[in-house]
């Protein structure tokens, strides 16, 4: 792959990323459901290998963000396995949750939600924050890399307020990098941007993704997004259609 | 040689005043300091404090200044009653022991230390002879008011008070006359005017009661920030003579000032200040002089009781402050809940991309508390400046210097203040913990 050999190598060497690549998702019999106990989403049985990429599309209101937040742990599973790798999301208590996503998960989402009064630096770096002291200098790094990757200067002091759409979702991706995570969720992430921004978004938001192996799942309507993962399935009133099941990683070269 | 082993108590009360008062303040901050320890601990959050209080700069510092106010009031009341108890402490200083004819302490004390206006019996020659004749007694010194000139007393009295009262003079010198009088250093006279006295004070006063006696101006006394700054001093037997009465003196000794007086022309006084030479010594002159014919009182201690029911009065408004500043804290952190709401999408992101609860917690918690300690300093500051402003009219008023400086109770009450409401702030910031992560996020 022509694309791998052009990034720079700090993603591979993290303390964070104890395992290479990205994570298998294994959902069974998952079922969500809404205040009054109405079914928001129910998924029978999903498998997604290690760094395979994933779309999810279907009409508004259909329940992919409900899903994407299952999948991340923000979610009660009311019934159901939803399963990465070795940690048992629909068994674990919230804190263990927020853990997992700290660890595991970079979440990009189609409004972009940065904090306007911050650097571009300082929102890629974001997580840092509260990260272990032992973890901060990493997470600065890898955010400056991914903001430099993604062509934005890292070290302008300008607050993201000043920056255009297509750049702020771009910082956006960078801050969900930071952490180097296994695993890539992402809400619409080209959803308010222009053709060629949201072109050059999809383009390096797949690139990165698959270049360190990460597992990667993107609701979108943008075709072009979804023409490049591995695999597009449905969702429509709340339940996942045809195109569930399995999902192989693609193979690399 | 210190014994090895001493107890806590003992070790305390070797300390001296600003380290134990340091040690009380810092023992009353400490609960916020932990607090704000196990909070914060493991966690940076100055950047989104930061970006926080200046996205909602205007909301934060009307908060703050909420919060700053009802600690002012509190502090001003500490500062305003201390300035005034060490002020009217200070202007009876000089007044050891006050003997006068029977009746009311607090009148006498009044009219011999603040220079209020009171009819009152006269002592005779034979008491001021008896108090002058103790060899224990260093100054007795008699003060006949009843006369004023535009509103300020005329104090008939002796060269060694006026000495004792002023130290040395500001200008001039002592009256060596009857006619000669020694100015306080607010009287609007100078050196060498005249004035005549007006018999009685106020709106009493008669002017041409006294024919056209006229006393010269020959020297001032110095600040003492006391009433007496505004009174006019000269010798009593001028007191006396202005009322056609002996001046004190047989007729071999008439241009005489001061003591000796002869008993038997002395025409008597309301007030005699006694100085003794030991604090035992003024005791024991206080128990002789308590009898038919006379009472002797220490003005310190009837000051002391208006000193507790002005206390009393503090404690009073102090409490209702306090309550008005817990009032405005818990209407702050109210707000604050409500602010929160306003900032739900952003702490929910935070949560979506893994920030623990604590983190979410310690934001808010800290945002409270960075508005209670501004607020608490602004409010120290605002409430001592608000003491020296109504001190100053205080002193305007009534001559009695008074000073409102910051002291230890407000830093103390504000130390307590800051830890009792960083224990309140961790409702709201708990209250933030629990929202729905995935509904704000939807926002
Ligand atoms: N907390 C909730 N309680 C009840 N209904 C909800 C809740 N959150 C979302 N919904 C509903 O669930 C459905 C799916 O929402 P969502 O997953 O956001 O759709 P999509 O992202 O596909 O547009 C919608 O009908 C929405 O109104
Ligand atoms: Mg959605």
């Amino acid at each position: 792959m022509s694309a791998a050999t052009s990034l720079p190598e700090p993603y591979a060497q993290s303390p964070v990323d104890a395992q290479p690549g990205g994570m298998p998702l294994r959902i069974d019999g998952l079922l969500v459901q809404g205040d009054q106990g109405r079914a928001l989403l129910s998924v029978p049985r999903l498998e997604i290998a290690e760094g395979a990429s994933l779309s999810v599309r279907g009409p508004s209101g259909a329940g992919k963000s409900t899903f994407l937040l299952a999948i991340a742990g923000l979610l009660k599973i009311d019934s159901g396995l939803v399963r990465w790798g070795d940690h048992d999301l629909s068994a674990m208590p919230e804190s263990g949750r927020a853990q997992f996503r700290r660890r595991w998960v970079g979440f990009v989402f189609q409004d972009h939600h940065l904090f306007e009064e911050l650097s571009a630096a300082d929102n890629a770096a974001l997580p840092s924050l509260y990260a272990p002291p032992g973890l901060r200098a990493g997470i600065r790094q890898r955010g400056a890399d991914a903001l430099r990757r993604l062509g934005i200067d890292p070290a302008s002091r300008r607050p993201v307020s000043s920056f255009s759409g297509g750049e702020r979702q771009r910082i956006a991706v960078a801050r969900a990098l930071s952490t180097d995570p296994a695993i890539l969720l992402a809400d619409e992430p080209t959803a308010n941007l222009d053709r060629d921004s949201a072109d050059l978004l999809a383009r390096d938001l797949v690139g990165l993704a698959r270049t360190a192996r990460r597992t990667l799942i993107v609701v979108t309507h943008d075709s072009a997004l979804q023409s490049s993962t591995d695999r597009v399935i449905d969702i429509r009133d709340g339940a996942m259609l045809q195109g569930g099941g399995d999902i192989a990683a693609p193979e690399l070269a | 040689m210190t014994s090895p082993r001493r107890n806590l108590p003992e070790i305390w009360a070797g300390l001296p005043v600003w380290a134990q008062e340091i040690l009380l303040v810092l023992a009353r901050v400490a609960p916020a300091v932990v607090l704000g320890f196990l909070v914060l601990r493991g966690f940076r959050i100055a950047p989104l404090l930061g970006g926080l209080l200046r996205r909602q700069a205007w909301i934060s510092a009307v908060f703050c200044a909420l919060i700053a106010v009802s600690v002012a009031l509190t502090t001003g009341i500490l500062s305003q009653e201390r300035g005034i108890r060490e002020g009217s402490a200070r202007a009876a200083d000089k007044f050891d022991l006050i003997v006068a004819a029977p009746g009311s302490e607090m009148t006498a004390m009044l009219a011999a230390v603040f220079l209020q206006p009171a009819d009152m019996a006269l002592l005779d020659g034979a008491i001021f002879d008896r108090i002058a004749a103790r060899p224990e007694v260093d100054l007795a010194a008699p003060i006949a008011f009843g006369d004023s000139w535009q509103g300020a007393q005329v104090v008939g009295t002796t060269a060694p008070f006026v000495m004792h009262l002023s130290g040395d003079l500001a200008e001039g010198r002592m009256f060596e006359t009857e006619t000669e009088a020694i100015a306080g250093a607010r009287v609007q006279l100078s050196l060498g005017a005249h004035f005549s006295p007006a018999h009685g004070e106020g709106h009493a006063a008669e002017d041409d009661a006294h024919g056209d006696f006229e006393y010269e101006i020959v020297g001032r006394m110095p600040l003492t920030g006391t009433p007496w700054d505004r009174a006019l001093l000269v010798p009593v037997e001028s007191v006396w003579s202005v009322h056609g009465l002996a001046n004190g003196h047989d007729a071999s000794s008439q241009d005489k000032l001061g003591p000796p007086f002869d008993p038997a022309l002395f025409p008597g006084t309301p007030v005699i200040l006694v100085r003794a030479r030991s604090l035992a010594a003024t005791y024991g002159l206080q128990a002789m002089f308590s009898q038919q014919d006379s009472m002797a009182f220490f003005p310190g201690a009837v000051l002391g009781r208006l000193h507790g029911l002005l206390g009393d009065i503090r404690k009073v408004m102090g409490v209702m402050s306090v309550l008005t500043q817990v009032l405005v804290t818990v209407g702050v952190l109210a707000g604050l809940m409500m602010l929160t709401r306003l900032i739900a999408r952003r702490l929910a992101l935070l949560r979506a991309i893994g920030a623990p609860r604590r983190f979410v917690f310690a934001l808010v918690w800290s945002y409270a508390v960075v508005l209670v300690v501004a607020g608490t300093l602004l409010g120290l500051v605002i409430g001592i400046v608000a003491a020296k402003l109504i001190s100053a009219a205080i002193t305007a008023q009534t001559d009695i210097l008074v000073q409102a400086r910051p002291g230890w109770p407000e830093v103390r009450m504000a130390a307590a203040f800051v830890s009792l409401t960083s224990i309140l702030a961790l409702l709201p910031a708990f209250m933030t913990m629990r929202r729905n992560v995935a509904r704000d996020l939807r926002g």
